[in-house]
């Protein structure tokens, strides 16, 4: 192995002094700088592993890109000490003809954040007052030409106590202030394009590149133009998985921030938001056909024909006056649903969407409102009976508005299946997305009414009432009782009338220090009852009897997060890992950076990340 | 209609001259003819009806050594001699410092007990740029038909320790495996990991 050079420090002790001990290879030097120039027990402190690399060659970013390796560190720390992940500052584009790289050049500051216990100088090998800190530290290093691997031992000693800022200070602070942020006040949207996917900024900058936490999925080398608020980020020739998250570090002229945002396919914009309008539009046509409104029509307008009698002008202006009326209760119900849904969703976006479901009292009212249209559904009882017995209010007009409400909150158990494109189109949009969807939705609705109020012939090319109907309806009941079935699970867990599964340990963070502290990786299942995803992944994958034995095999420690019912602990270690809802598999591995595995897990993910271990 | 002609054409014309359309997964392997060590003309198209394997190669590549000094790879050309074609590639340009003669590949492929089908050299690095090639090693697996069924990496483990192979999920391995028993690959593309190609 002639290329690998193994490069042994020397190591000069002097009491009371940030001592370190640089490592000198053919590229690089290599040297571990403290913040202070002791530690305090109790606290954090600051570390970095400081590479300077000779003219014209690199070390690379936690994602070197094109090739190359990302620099690692190996901790050897007196027993209860722990060190945290490399904090990697932002890296350049480093071309390699018509490849790309993502590294750093001249010279790079590491940070770690080391975790000094309460009793940091009560373990023997601090016993002498001085506490030693060593990495072995791998690093490859090139040049457009040619690329070596090399390490070293680092190491730095500090007496235990309070100590004062070092003289790496400054250099630390001056690393730790650039570098990447989560995005704050700045708004994000992806969407899908021939050439890869269009990243929209808001606002724009002056200039932008996105670099990717995860390989395979972008064209490292190709160009990414900022065109005003949108950059445009070519995908790879030869990707690797589907490109559905822009996840990684964007860098502009004023700072670098961690993004992460699911990438669409071209909703919110102009022309999908014309062709949703027409799909709601249309489903709210066929909701008229739908065994729950079907009568309404039918009677109500057979009604009217009958009470109209003969054709005078005055009984057909009558009639088309009240069709109008009709129409406007239809559409206003629709845009108060779309109101009541946006004022949900402006409640979700601050908690993390789901979190209604959070809640015992709302899961059972949920829970009791769906039980209630399934039974309806089924025929246990109806509702019809509101409106069959004809609201006899003195004013004519506030009748015939009145109606088209009820008619809208009649046909709502009927458009619950159908109304899953909208009510997705509606969530994933702006407000004005939702209002004109559901205003196409209620158009749709209204319409037949109105064209049968000015053309009462036209009724008898209506499908007849019938038995169709009752089994048409039963039908539609059986998706609502699966949702009720679900609901009082989720009920049950909230409530604790059944345990939780077991194989795995309820999570704490001081779970996860403890363990770290052992050496000893752990996985974390962030999970909810409520989270369709997690009961996929956790009955397909993670509770597959051979999934199951390789976690176990596997000397991980597995915790579960149940988040079924609020936790701020919880809450707050997603919020760590930059997440706001689950599903988050991350696996805590000490001195490393914490992975996360993807949102839809396969057996195959699960064994990679198991096979990465020590 | 006409219009989707005129692109076509456009695209056909446009895209060798940006340089990195890669071929992918599914998609025919593109023909290419280069000259082995002894100067004989070895060509992809005239190999149709067996399984090839196309290896990119540079042994001044720590992750090459990594792969040969183990015995990993010659002994993956030996374990498939007979069965499939193995065409170890050299596309470092000539010009670079890392570049070959052929009687330096020759002996180094000999040192190492290599035994591919054939080793070939890529001087200009076309043949290399035209199968999207980053990494040595890049590996890419081509069925009877010539269609590509595997694209990158050797193995999961990322590193230069040769120690790893033993533990390492081998791709191509797994690649031929299926595709040879007639069946789809299931890890059919993977970020290939190594020094970059010397283009």
């Amino acid at each position: 192995m002639p290329l690998r050079r193994t490069v042994f420090s020397v190591l000069s002790i002097a009491a009371a002094a940030v001592v370190a001990a640089p490592v000198k290879t053919d590229h690089v030097a290599a040297e571990l700088v403290a913040e202070r120039t002791a530690a305090m027990p109790g606290t954090t402190l600051t570390v970095g592993l400081r590479l300077r690399i000779i003219p014209h060659w690199h070390t690379y970013w936690r994602n070197p890109g094109d090739s190359g390796e990302p620099t690692a560190l190996e901790w050897r720390l007196p027993a209860g000490w722990s060190a945290g992940p490399i904090q990697w500052p932002a890296p350049r584009r480093l071309p390699a003809g018509p490849l790309m790289n993502f590294g750093y050049e001249d010279e790079v500051l590491h940070l770690v954040d080391i975790a000094v216990p309460p009793n940091a100088a009560g373990v023997p090998a601090v016993a002498t007052g001085v506490a030693k800190l060593e990495a072995h530290a791998r690093w490859l290093v090139c040049n457009p030409e040619r690329c070596i691997p090399e390490e070293g031992d680092v190491a730095i000693e500090l007496p235990v106590g309070a100590g004062e800022p070092s003289a790496a200070a400054p250099a630390i602070a001056r690393t730790r202030a650039a570098l990447p942020v989560h995005a704050r006040g700045m708004r994000f949207a992806a969407t899908r394009s021939e050439a890869g996917v269009e990243l929209e900024i808001d606002p724009p900058p002056g200039t932008a590149t996105y670099f990717p936490f995860e390989q395979g999925k972008i064209h490292n080398a190709g160009w990414q133009v900022l065109d005003g608020m949108v950059l445009k980020i070519p995908k790879s020739p030869q990707p690797v998985g589907a490109f559905t998250r822009v996840a990684g570090l964007l860098v502009t002229d004023k700072q670098a921030v961690e993004i992460d945002v699911p990438v669409t396919f071209g909703a919110g914009k102009l022309p999908g938001l014309a062709i949703a309008a027409l799909f709601a539009f249309a489903g709210g046509l066929i909701l008229n056909l739908m065994p729950c409104v079907l009568p309404v029509l039918s009677i109500k307008i057979l009604g009217f024909a009958a009470r109209a009698g003969g054709d005078g002008p005055d009984k057909v202006r009558a009639m088309r006056v009240h069709g109008a009326l009709y129409a406007l209760g239809v559409v206003l119900s629709f845009l108060l649903l779309a109101a009541l849904l946006e004022l949900l969703k402006s409640l979700g976006n601050e908690v993390g969407w789901g979190f209604q479901l959070q809640s015992p009292v709302f899961v059972a009212l949920l829970l009791a409102l769906f039980f209630a249209l399934a039974l309806n559904l089924s025929g246990f009882f109806e509702f019809s009976f509101v409106l069959s017995s004809e609201l006899k209010s003195k004013n004519k007009h506030a009748d015939a508005f009145l109606t088209g409400v009820l008619a809208v909150a009649v046909a709502s158990p009927c458009t619950a299946p159908f109304m899953g494109a909208a009510l997705g189109y509606a969530l994933a949009g702006g407000a004005a997305e939702a209002l004109a969807v559901f205003t196409a939705l209620g158009a749709g609705m209204a319409l037949p009414y109105l064209l049968l109020a000015w053309n009462p012939g036209w009724l008898r090319w209506l499908p007849k009432p019938g038995a169709w109907m009752i089994r048409f309806k039963q039908l539609l009941a059986v998706p609502l009782y699966a949702t009720v079935l679900w609901l009082g699970w989720v009920f049950a867990l909230q409530s604790g009338l059944l345990a939780s599964s077991s194989g795995w340990e309820k999570f704490s963070v001081e779970k996860i220090r403890q363990y770290e502290k052992q050496g000893r990786p752990v996985f974390v299942d962030y999970t909810a009852a409520w989270c369709v995803t997690c009961q996929v992944n956790k009955q397909l994958v993670l509770s597959r009897p051979d999934v199951e034995e390789a976690l176990r095999g596997s000397g991980m420690a597995l915790l579960r997060a149940d988040w079924t019912r609020r936790d701020e602990e919880i809450t707050r270690a997603l919020a760590a890992l930059g997440r706001k809802g689950v599903p988050v598999y991350a696996i805590y591995r000490p001195g490393r950076a914490t992975e996360l595995l993807p949102e839809l897990l396969t057996r195959d993910t699960v064994f990679a990340a198991l096979k990465q271990q020590p | 209609m006409h219009r989707f002609f005129r692109m076509a054409i456009l695209s056909f014309i446009l895209l060798p001259l940006l340089g990195f359309a890669a071929p992918n997964v599914g998609q025919l392997a593109p023909d290419f003819a280069l000259a082995d060590l002894a100067g004989k003309s070895v060509k992809l198209s005239a190999l149709k009806g067996k399984h090839v394997v196309l290896e990119w190669v540079n042994p001044d590549c720590p992750y090459v050594r990594k792969h040969y000094d183990s015995a990993n790879m010659p002994g993956l050309q030996k374990e498939y001699r007979g069965k499939v074609t193995w065409l170890t590639i050299n596309s470092t340009r000539e010009g670079h410092s890392e570049f070959k003669s052929p009687q330096q590949m020759q002996a180094w492929m000999k040192e190492k007990d290599a035994a591919p089908a054939a080793t070939l050299l890529d001087r200009d690095s076309k043949v290399g740029r035209l199968y999207g090639a980053v990494t040595t090693p890049h590996m890419y697996v081509i069925d009877p038909k010539g269609t590509l069924v595997y694209v990158g990496a050797i193995d999961d483990k990322r590193s230069t320790n040769p120690a790893d192979v033993k533990t390492a999920k081998n791709y191509v391995r797994a690649a031929l495996g299926e595709t040879m028993a007639g069946k789809p690959v299931s890890t059919a593309s993977t970020t290939p990991y190594g020094c970059t190609v010397k283009y």
